[in-house]
């Protein structure tokens, strides 16, 4: 069992580093796509803009200052999510086949928290302040940039499997699965 | 009238098919249910409780400046830590320096977090309240643990390598204490939940 922990552990570690060395080149393909994606449904007052590095900024037009800075590290929970789901000891059409579903599912977070980023800047703009709500949606953004990678996964990728077992343990208090079932591959 | 008949038979077997579509579907969702029902209970306190931790944690730093006493309290640490390795580290406020290198401490380089992430799968994982108080009491200093080291590389990254500082600091680190999180609870499940089950049985 701890062989099998230490070999995952380091499976993610290599593959998160290995991204941080992609990353240059990968996140601003990323930030383009959510750029393109995103742009019918914003306002025609606002421009959006891909920095070198792979940053979205949002502008009003004319003002050169940018009102929402979307940074290209806050991405960088598709790393995370990628080594997960690659060190996952699944079959590997199973595996890819959720990497490209959780790539999926995390692309439409990220569009959604920079389609509700712009909103909150602009409904602040409009009314001159920050509510409540508007900091709770802020930091409800701000905990699903670290939170969206793992839950994507355990949804997808492990959780599913998890807790099916802690499913038929409460119904049919058979022998509990160890980790190293989980080699074995599959819900 | 035979036409009649005939339609009211027709209207009958319609009724009979709803009937019997109604009884299937009730049937299937009752099925779904029974067998996904710790699942879904799972995944929805867990939903729940990040929603709830968001909003304390929003309260506590607009009402109580509790993100400031948490930069500070960590600023603390990692200088104790730095000062421990003969590195001089000093804490002025939310500022550390160091023979190294000096960083200010922001509510991102605490643990809070991945804290509010393992506390909540702990939480909704379906397990006792006594596994869980194990699993938050060992588990919550095990991640403020691995904050300072994280911390304390980067001091020292910052230092050897500055040229690599911010791809260690925002791609690299910031993956890792999640995951490091994760593990955590994964181990917590693995070895006071499963293995508790077993000592049950």
């Amino acid at each position: 069992m701890t062989r099998f922990w230490l070999f995952f552990v380091a499976k993610v570690l290599v593959l998160v580093l290995v991204f941080a060395l992609v990353a240059p080149v990968i996140l601003p393909f990323y930030c383009g796509l959510q750029i393109g994606l995103i742009r019918p449904f914003v306002s025609s007052d606002l421009a959006l803009r891909l920095q070198p590095d792979g940053s979205i900024y949002v502008h009003y037009k004319g003002h050169p200052k940018p009102a929402v800075e979307r940074e290209a590290t806050s991405f960088s929970g598709l790393g995370l999510m990628l080594a997960l789901f690659l060190a996952t000891p699944l079959p590997w059409q199973r595996r890819l086949a959720r990497l490209g579903l959780g790539t999926l599912a995390l692309l439409g977070f990220h569009l959604i928290a920079l389609g509700g980023l712009i909103a909150i800047w602009d409904a602040m703009f409009k009314s001159g302040g920050i509510s409540f709500e508007l900091r709770w949606a802020y930091m409800l953004i701000a905990s699903g940039d670290w939170l969206a990678p793992v839950a994507i996964w355990g949804a997808l990728g492990y959780g599913r499997k998890e807790l099916a077992y802690a499913t038929q343990m409460r119904t049919s208090k058979s022998t509990p699965p160890a980790a190293s079932d989980w080699r074995s591959g599959g819900i | 009238m035979a036409r009649k008949k005939h339609k009211h038979k027709e209207q009958s077997a319609l009724e009979q098919k709803f009937d019997a579509f109604v009884t299937s579907a009730v049937t299937r969702v009752q099925d779904f249910w029974q067998r996904n029902k710790l699942i879904i209970r799972a995944w929805t306190v867990f939903a729940l409780m990040i929603g709830a931790f968001t909003t304390l944690l929003l309260f506590l730093n607009l009402y109580t400046g509790f993100d400031a006493w948490l930069n500070r309290v960590t600023a603390l640490m990692l200088a104790g830590a730095l000062w421990l390795l003969g590195a001089n580290g000093q804490a002025i406020g939310t500022v550390v320096t160091s023979k190294i290198f000096s960083a200010e401490i922001i509510t991102e380089c605490t643990a809070i977090f991945p804290l509010m992430i393992f506390l909540a799968a702990v939480i909704a994982y379906p397990s006792g309240w006594k596994k869980k108080l194990w699993g938050i009491l060992l588990g919550v200093p095990a991640i403020l643990f691995v904050n300072l080291i994280r911390l304390v590389t980067l001091f020292y990254i910052g230092y050897w390598f500055p040229s690599v500082f911010e791809t260690a600091h925002l791609l690299v680190w910031q993956s890792l204490i999640i995951f490091f999180a994760v593990l955590f609870w994964l181990i917590w499940v693995e070895l006071f939940v499963h293995r508790g089950r077993v000592s049950h049985a």
